[in-house]
């Protein structure tokens, strides 16, 4: 299990290549790369994230394992960024390694979904009118309470 | 006892942390929401919305009928925005 947060930009295909090299015996691994997002309609310049890196760590740990857990995965990765960022660059990558190819899916999902809503991140998105922060959504709160 | 704020939440208070000596009667989270919002003005309209303040004590999330016993840090913040 590997989990980080931190500042300092990561280069998914590097990561997701070295996570892969480890699962020699697993059979499946799933990445999710989760990117800055900018919309032609709605763009933004850049996107900071405020984190609280202590909780973070203990949730992302915690949501690991639990993971880990339920589908018997072999390993995983979670690595989330924070500060400023631009558009299309990384900020969460999660990666799963399991015998077959359900359970390392569901397993990222479950991470993800559980992520959104329950890691110590907040979104600030700085755009050409000003900044704002990202409200929570409640769709992220059906989202994980689908794996109830 | 040191408080930690993030996000909207320390832009309101304008602080993103603080040490605080409690009364004796501060003894939950929801007990410390209402003695910070006693404080003045900007804490009051900062913490009007109780159901979006969320907390942690000790690094570990927790809710506002938590005991504050034992804490050294308890953070306050909005609801989390991640991924």
């Amino acid at each position: 299990m590997d989990i980080r947060v931190t500042q300092t930009p990561f280069d998914p295909g590097a990561e997701s290549n070295a996570f892969i090299a480890r699962g020699a015996a697993a059979g499946a691994a799933v990445t999710f790369t989760g990117l800055v997002r900018s919309l032609p309609d709605d763009p933004i310049l850049t996107l900071t994230l405020d984190c609280y890196p202590e909780l973070a760590i203990n949730q992302l740990t915690a949501l690991a394992t639990t993971a880990t857990e339920r589908f018997h995965l072999a390993d995983v990765t979670i690595i989330h960024r924070y500060g400023r960022m631009l558009p299309g660059e990384p900020i969460v990558q999660v990666m799963t390694l399991s015998a077959h190819r359900q359970p390392a899916f569901d397993a990222a999902q479950l991470i993800m979904d559980h992520l959104k809503t329950d890691a110590p991140f907040w979104k600030k998105e700085q755009t050409a009118r000003g900044e704002h922060w990202v409200e929570a959504k409640s769709d992220d709160d059906q989202a994980k309470a689908r794996w109830e | 006892m040191k408080i930690l704020y993030f996000a909207w939440l320390r832009e309101r208070l304008n602080t993103g942390e603080e040490d605080v000596t409690l009364p004796p009667e501060v003894t939950t989270i929801a007990n410390l929401l209402d003695w910070l919002a006693a404080r003045d003005e900007a804490a009051a309209l900062a913490l009007e919305k109780r159901s979006l303040i969320k907390a942690a004590i000790n690094a570990k999330l927790v809710q506002h009928d938590a005991s504050l016993a034992g804490a050294h840090t308890v953070a306050l913040f909005p609801p989390m925005t991640g991924g």
